[in-house]
C-alpha cells in the first residue's frame, strides 16, 4: 500500500513539474521551479494556472490515460496555459472555479484526443488544446454574468498596492522602470507573457532558468526575437502589436522549437529559425486579423502553425540528414545535439545485419570494391582473398600447380547463417594462369540470409562443396573449399553481398560486421567497414571469459563493496532488467542510475547513462564504454564519449552556445588488454581504459580505469581521476 | 687467367644398369655459402666441424606451420619440443614466433623457465617426472601430461598436500594403423585405460582435467593417421563432455611430422616423400571441426612438432681429413664429423654437399667419420665430386635432435653459431675444450699422483 502511495504521490509531483517545463521544451526541474515561481509574480494568475493543472494531473489519473504520457507533462501543460490565461483575465470567484475545473478537463480531453491524432503524422500538437480551451472560455463566459473580466492585468499597481503596499510599488515601479533597452524589455516581457505575467521580474526569472536549462535555447530566444523584432522595424509595422500581448514570444518558442528542439540544431537549424520568424511575424498579423472578428486573442496561434506545418513536411523528406529531424527526444537541444552526433558516429552501423570473414586465419585482400581488375560497375562491391607468407607471394616453389598455393582447399565458411539459396559445384579447377570465361564464377554459394541479403563466394574447388541448395547453414560453418575455378588464374575466394539470389546477380554495398585488419605491422579492430585492398584480414574471436563475464543477464544482481577516494567503504547494488523496447541496461539501486547496454558476441558497449555522475556506475559506464570480448593484447580500441554529462564547468557552457556551429569538445575512449593469466582459456584478464575529455588540444579531465576479470565476473573495477582512486570490489 | 684447380685422376667402371633418362643421379652442386655467409670463412673463424642454423629458415617453416594450420581451424597454439633442439637461443627464436615450450623432462623444464618462458605455458610431458619436478610443475600452474597411473596417484597426492588443483591432461595412445604402435607411452585409448584415467581424475575432484595428448609416433609418412587420432581424442573429449558436463580446453596432437630428410631404405628423397604441413594440418582440422563441437567449444590445437621445424635451418660444415680406397676397391673419404656429433646419420641418408667448385666428375664412395670406432659411418654411398684433405663440405637437414643427442665420445663437440635475419653470425655455443670435460671431474685425493 504504502509503494502505491509513493508512486502516486511522485506521479503528481512529476506530472505538475513537467508541465511548467514541458511548456519550454524542457524537463529540467529547477528550470521548471523557476516557471512556476515566474507564474506567481502575479499570485492569482499562478494560483488559478496550478488549480487547473492540479485538476489536470488528478483527471488523467482519474480516466487512466498513459502514466508515462501523463507524468512527463506532455498532457497537461495546456490546462496549466489555459488555467494561467483565465487566472489573468478574470476575476476569481466560486463561478470561476468551476469554469476552470471544466475548462481544465476540456482541454485535457482535446489534449489527449490530439496527441493521438497528431502521433499518426508524428508531429507535435504544441499549444493547439490551449488555443481551443482558452477560445471556449473566452467566447462562452461572454453569456455568463457570474464571470467578469479582471482589471488586474490592466491596473496592475493597484493590484500590487492591495497585497504588499507602498514598498511593493515602489519595487516594482523600479525594476519597471530599469534603465534596459526597449528591446530588452519587450524581450523579456514577451518571455513572461508565455506564463502571462506581462512584468520584467518574470521575464528575468524566466531568462535565468532558460540559460541554466539550455545555452542554446536562451542563444535561440534571442536570435528568434531579434529576427522578429528586426522585421517589424523593416517592414514599418505596427510595432504596439508587438508590444501588445507580447505576441513576440511567438517567435521565442518557435526558435526553440525550430532551432534546437525538433531538429539538431546547427546552422541549417538557424537558418531555417530566421526564414521562419518573419513568416511567424506575417501569420500574426494575418490571423489576428481574422480572429479579432470575434475578438479572440491568437495566443500561441501563429507559433504552433509553423512548427507544425515546418515538421509535418520536414518529416516527407525522401533524405532527412540536413537538418537533421530529433529521434530521440532529450529535453534539451545541447543534449539533442551532443547525443546525436555521439550516436551518428557510434552506431550509426547497428542496423547492419552481421556478415563474418568466410574463412579461418590471416587472409588477404588482392582485389577489394571498386577494383581495378575485375571488381567493376554492377560487380564492384566485392573482396578476392588470398593467402600470402611473409614475403606476401601466394605460393610455395614452383607455383606451377593450384597445390602450390596457399590458399587452396582451405576451408570456406558460411560468413552468417542462412538458406542455401543456390549453387554450383562441376566447374574444374583452371591450371594456373588460365580462366575459364565461360562460367566465369565458377563453383559458388549463394546462401540467403533474409529478405534481400544474399551473400556469394565463388571460385571454389571443384567437389568440395558440402551443401546443397535448400540446406540450413550455421555462422562459421564449413561450406566448401578454396579452388580456381571459373575467371581465376590463381586459387583464391570472391566474397559479395547481393540483394537476389543468383550467381550472376549484381552486388551490394554491405560492411563486414567485425574484423580485425594488419597493415604494416598495426592491428587495428574494425565494425561494420569495408576491408581494403591490401590489408590483412582476420575474424574476431571471443574469448569465453569475457564474454561470460559481460553477458549480463536480466535480474542478475551485482554486489559490489566501494572503497572512496577518502578510504570510506559502501556497498552497491547493481541490477540488470530488460526494458519493454528490449533495451537491456544496469540499474544502480544505491544512486538510482542507469547504464544502457548492448552486448553481442564481439562487443559489450555502453549506449546512454542517466542519473548520478559521480556514481561507480557511471565511472563504470565510462570505463567499460566499449569492450571487445575477444583477448586482443597487441590492439586498442577506440571510441567516442558523450560531451554532455563528461565536461564540467563553465567550458562546457561556452561550448554549449557554440555546439550548433563548432565544437571544441571532445571525449575520447580507448581501452587495451594488458594482463592474462593464461592463454588457452585465461581465468583472469586485466583491462586497462581511459576516458580524455579534450578542450581545443588541453586535456580537461581525465580518467584511467582497470577492470579486471576474474571466474566469469567482473571482480574489480577501479577509476582514477587526478591521482585519486575508487575501487569497487564484487561481492555475492 | 686463373689457376686450374687440380683434381685427382679418378677411374671409373663402365656400368650399364637400368636405363635411367636423368643419369646418374650427383650430389655435387656445391654450397659455397649459407644465408650469405661463406662456408670457408666460417670455418676459418669458428673452427671444423662448425654446426650452422638459419634463423630464417627456423621463422620461415614456423609461419608456413603456423599458416597452414592457422587457416584451416580457429584456435591453433604451437609448443616448441625441447629435446628436438634445446639450445636456448633456437628456443627463444620459437618463443618470440610464440610457441609455447614442451619438455619432458626436469631438465628441459629448467631450461624453459631460464629461458623466461611463464610456467602456465610450459607443457610438462614424458614418463619420468620425479616429485619434486611434480611440484614445481603444480605450483606454476604447467599442464602436465599424465602418462601413467603411477604419475597420476603421486599428483593427486601433492595436490591434496600442497592444497593446489592442478591442471593436467593425459596422453592417449591408439591405433592409427600405423607401426610401430607407441602404447608405451600414456593410457591406451582402444581397451579402456584412457576413460579409466579420466574417470580417476574427473572422480578424484583434486585436479583440472584440460586437455588430451597424444603423439602417434615419429617421422610420420602418412597425414591420415593424424585424422584417425584427432577423431580419438575428439570421441573422448565429446565424452567427457557427454558424462562430466565438462568441456576439454585443448587437444594437444603432438608432434612427429616428417622432415624433409631421407630415411635410409627410402626409395624416394625426402622432399618427394614427406607431407608438408598443409597435409597434415588439412587432416587434423578436419577430424575436430567435424568432430561435433559447437563454435565456442571448439578446443585449442596444440602441436609440439619439433623435427619438421628446425631440421632444414641447420646445417653442419665439415672437412676432408683424408681419402683411401678399400680392400673391395671403393672409394673412402673420411671426415672430421662422425656419428658422435651427427646422430641422425644412423637412419637418415644425410644429403651433402661439397662446399667448393669442381668438375663434372663423380665418384662413389663411403663417408667416414673420425672416430676409432667401426660403427662410425656417416654415408654408406655417397656419389661426390673427387675431394682432397681439407677440402670442406655441408650435411643438410641437421637442425633436429643432433644437437641434443650428440656425443661427448672420443672428440669434444663443435661451436655453433646462428645466422640471423640480417646474415649476421652469432656463436651460440662454444667449442667444448678439456676444460669443459675434465672441470665436471673430481679426482679422490690418492689418485692424484702416480709415476711411470
Amino acid at each position: 500500500m504504502g509503494d502505491q502511495l509513493k508512486f502516486w504521490l511522485q506521479y503528481y509531483r512529476d506530472a505538475t513539474v513537467n508541465s511548467y517545463a514541458q511548456m519550454f521544451f524542457s524537463n529540467n526541474r529547477w528550470f521548471a521551479l523557476l516557471l512556476l515561481l515566474a507564474s506567481f509574480v502575479d499570485p492569482f494568475t499562478g494560483l488559478s494556472g496550478l488549480i487547473a493543472l492540479l485538476i489536470s494531473v488528478a483527471a488523467t489519473h482519474w480516466f487512466k490515460f498513459d502514466t508515462a504520457m501523463s507524468r512527463s507533462g506532455a498532457y497537461t501543460y495546456n490546462s496549466l496555459m489555459v488555467g494561467l490565461a483565465v487566472g489573468v483575465y478574470y476575476t476569481f470567484n466560486i463561478q470561476l472555479l468551476v469554469i476552470l475545473l471544466l475548462m481544465s478537463v476540456f482541454t485535457l480531453l482535446i489534449t489527449v484526443w490530439m496527441a493521438n491524432i497528431t502521433l499518426k503524422s508524428n508531429t507535435p500538437f504544441l499549444s493547439l488544446p490551449f488555443i481551443a480551451g482558452v477560445w471556449v472560455v473566452i467566447l462562452s463566459t461572454r453569456n455568463y454574468a457570474a464571470i467578469g473580466l479582471s482589471e488586474r492585468g490592466i491596473y496592475t499597481i493597484n493590484e500590487m498596492w492591495s497585497y504588499g503596499g507602498q514598498t511593493l510599488v515602489d519595487f516594482y515601479q523600479k525594476l519597471n522602470h530599469l534603465p534596459i533597452p526597449a528591446f530588452f524589455d519587450v524581450y523579456l516581457k514577451s518571455l513572461g507573457a508565455i506564463y502571462f505575467q506581462y512584468n520584467i521580474i518574470a521575464g528575468i526569472l524566466i531568462a535565468a532558468g532558460l540559460l541554466l536549462h539550455s545555452r542554446i535555447s536562451f542563444l535561440l530566444s534571442i536570435v528568434g526575437f531579434t529576427t522578429g523584432y528586426l522585421f517589424y522595424h523593416f517592414l514599418q509595422g505596427g510595432y504596439s502589436e508587438m508590444m501588445y500581448s507580447y505576441i513576440g514570444f511567438n517567435f521565442i518558442l518557435s526558435a526553440i522549437a525550430i532551432g534546437g528542439f525538433f531538429l539538431i540544431p546547427s546552422g541549417r537549424s538557424f537558418l531555417l529559425v530566421i526564414i521562419c520568424t518573419p513568416l511567424i511575424a506575417i501569420l500574426i498579423s494575418a490571423l489576428g486579423s481574422l480572429v479579432s472578428v470575434y475578438q479572440l486573442p491568437l495566443y500561441s496561434l501563429p507559433f504552433t502553425l509553423m512548427v507544425m506545418l515546418l515538421l509535418f513536411v520536414l518529416r516527407l523528406r525522401y533524405e532527412g540528414s540536413k537538418p537533421q529531424l530529433v529521434l530521440m527526444q532529450q529535453y534539451a537541444p545541447e543534449k539533442n545535439l551532443y547525443k546525436h552526433l555521439y550516436r551518428k558516429e557510434r552506431f550509426q552501423n547497428e542496423t547492419y545485419f552481421h556478415i563474418h570473414l568466410p574463412y579461418f586465419g590471416t587472409w588477404y585482400i588482392s582485389q577489394g570494391h571498386d577494383g581495378d581488375i575485375t571488381h567493376l560497375e554492377d560487380w564492384k562491391y566485392a573482396w578476392d582473398f588470398v593467402v600470402t607468407d611473409d614475403n606476401q607471394k601466394t605460393f610455395k616453389l614452383p607455383g606451377t600447380d593450384v597445390t602450390d598455393f596457399y590458399c587452396y582447399n582451405l576451408p570456406v565458411l558460411a560468413p552468417a547463417a542462412g538458406y542455401v539459396a543456390e549453387v554450383l559445384d562441376e566447374v574444374a579447377d583452371n591450371n594456373i594462369g588460365d580462366v575459364n570465361r565461360e562460367q566465369n564464377w565458377g563453383n559458388a554459394i549463394v546462401i540467403k540470409h533474409g529478405e534481400y541479403m544474399f551473400s556469394k563466394i565463388t571460385h571454389l574447388k571443384a567437389g568440395s562443396l558440402k551443401v546443397k541448395a535448400g540446406d540450413y547453414v550455421k555462422k562459421g560453418e564449413v561450406i566448401a573449399a578454396c579452388g580456381n575455378s571459373g575467371r581465376s588464374p590463381e586459387p583464391h575466394i570472391h566474397f559479395q553481398l547481393q540483394a537476389t539470389p543468383y550467381i550472376g546477380s549484381k552486388t551490394l554495398r554491405y560492411p563486414i560486421s567485425y574484423y580485425v585488419s594488419q597493415k604494416n605491422n598495426v592491428s587495428a579492430f574494425h565494425a561494420f567497414d569495408y576491408p581494403k585492398q591490401g590489408e590483412y584480414i582476420t575474424r574476431v574471436a571471443a574469448t569465453p571469459l569475457l564474454k561470460n563475464a559481460f553477458q549480463f543477464i536480466p535480474g542478475e544482481e551485482f554486489m559490489f563493496e566501494c572503497t572512496g577516494e577518502n578510504g570510506k567503504k559502501e556497498t552497491i547494488k547493481w541490477e540488470v532488467f530488460t526494458d519493454a523496447w528490449n533495451n537491456s541496461y544496469l540499474y544502480c539501486h544505491t544512486t538510482k542510475s542507469t547504464a544502457w547496454f548492448v552486448n553481442n558476441e564481439t562487443l559489450h558497449y555502453f549506449t546512454d547513462f542517466e542519473g548520478d555522475k559521480n556514481s561507480m556506475l557511471y565511472a563504470f559506464y565510462l570505463g567499460a564504454h566499449k569492450v571487445l570480448m575477444g583477448y586482443y593484447p597487441q590492439m586498442e580500441l577506440t571510441d567516442l564519449l558523450p560531451v554532455e554529462g563528461f565536461f564540467k564547468g563553465p567550458v562546457k557552457y561556452i561550448q554549449d552556445i557554440f555546439a550548433p556551429f563548432y565544437l571544441f569538445l571532445r571525449g575520447d575512449f580507448a581501452m587495451k588488454f594488458i594482463f592474462a593469466d593464461e592463454q588457452i582459456q585465461p581465468r583472469t584478464i586485466i583491462i586497462e581504459s581511459k576516458a580524455t575529455a579534450i578542450a581545443g588540444k588541453t586535456v580537461s579531465r581525465s580518467m584511467q580505469f582497470k577492470i579486471t576479470v576474474h571466474e566469469n565476473h567482473i571482480a574489480e573495477f577501479t577509476v582514477t581521476e587526478k591521482g585519486k582512486t575508487r575501487t569497487a570490489k564484487w561481492i555475492n | 687467367m686463373k689457376k686450374m684447380q687440380y683434381e685427382r685422376p679418378v677411374i671409373q667402371r663402365l656400368n650399364t644398369g637400368i636405363m635411367n633418362k636423368f643419369g646418374t643421379r650427383t650430389e655435387y652442386a656445391p654450397v659455397t655459402h649459407i644465408d650469405g655467409n661463406s662456408v670457408k670463412e666460417l670455418i676459418g673463424k669458428y673452427g671444423s666441424p662448425l654446426f650452422v642454423i638459419s634463423e630464417k629458415t627456423i621463422r620461415n617453416t614456423y609461419r608456413e606451420a603456423n599458416r597452414a594450420f592457422n587457416t584451416r581451424y580457429p584456435k591453433v597454439q604451437f609448443a616448441w619440443s625441447y629435446k628436438t633442439n634445446y639450445l636456448s637461443a633456437v628456443c627463444n627464436v620459437f618463443h618470440q614466433e610464440g610457441s609455447w615450450a614442451e619438455v619432458v623432462s626436469g631438465f628441459e623444464y629448467e631450461k624453459a623457465i631460464r629461458n623466461g618462458v611463464p610456467g602456465n605455458k610450459i607443457i610438462f610431458n614424458g614418463p619420468d617426472k620425479t616429485e619434486a619436478e611434480l611440484r614445481t610443475a603444480i605450483e606454476n600452474g604447467s599442464p602436465i601430461h599424465i602418462d601413467h597411473l603411477d604419475e597420476l596417484y603421486l599428483i593427486k597426492e601433492l595436490s591434496g598436500e600442497m592444497k593446489k588443483r592442478p591442471r593436467v591432461a593425459i596422453r592417449v595412445n591408439m591405433d592409427t594403423g600405423i607401426y610401430p604402435m607407441w602404447d608405451r607411452f600414456g593410457f591406451n585409448y582402444e581397451n579402456g585405460q584412457a576413460w579409466d584415467a579420466i574417470n580417476k581424475i574427473m572422480l578424484s575432484n583434486t585436479m583440472d582435467l584440460i586437455g588430451l595428448h597424444c603423439h602417434i609416433g615419429t617421422f610420420m609418412l602418412a597425414p591420415s593417421a593424424y585424422g584417425v587420432a584427432a577423431a580419438k581424442l575428439c570421441d573422448l573429449a565429446m565424452g567427457i563432455k557427454k558424462k562430466y558436463n565438462k568441456n576439454i580446453q585443448y587437444l594437444d596432437l603432438g608432434g612427429g611430422f616428417a622432415s624433409k630428410n631421407t630415411l635410409k631404405g627410402s626409395y624416394l628423397q625426402g622432399a618427394d616423400a614427406s607431407p608438408g604441413f598443409d597435409q597434415f594440418a588439412e587432416a587434423i582440422s578436419t577430424a575436430v571441426l567435424n568432430a561435433g563441437f559447437t563454435e565456442d567449444e571448439l578446443p585449442l590445437l596444440i602441436l609440439e612438432t619439433g623435427r619438421a621445424m628446425v631440421d632444414e635451418a641447420g646445417y653442419l660444415l665439415g672437412t676432408v681429413v683424408s681419402n683411401k680406397r678399400l680392400s673391395d676397391g671403393r672409394r673412402a673419404t673420411i671426415m672430421d664429423f662422425g656419428v658422435n656429433i651427427l646422430f641422425t646419420s644412423f637412419w637418415y641418408d644425410h644429403k651433402i654437399s661439397p662446399a667448393q667448385e669442381f668438375s663434372q666428375y663423380t665418384e662413389d664412395a663411403v663417408l667416414y667419420g673420425p672416430l676409432c670406432m667401426n660403427i662410425d659411418v656417416v654415408r654408406e654411398h655417397v656419389t661426390l665430386p673427387p675431394m682432397k684433405r681439407d677440402d670442406h663440405v655441408v650435411v643438410h637437414t641437421v637442425g633436429a635432435y643432433n644437437m641434443t643427442q650428440w656425443m661427448q665420445f672420443i672428440a669434444l663437440r663443435p661451436a655453433i653459431v646462428m645466422i640471423d635475419l640480417d646474415d649476421k653470425v652469432h656463436q651460440i655455443r662454444k667449442r667444448e675444450t678439456v676444460d669443459s670435460i675434465v672441470n665436471e671431474e673430481l679426482m679422490p685425493g690418492y689418485l692424484k699422483t702416480f709415476k711411470l
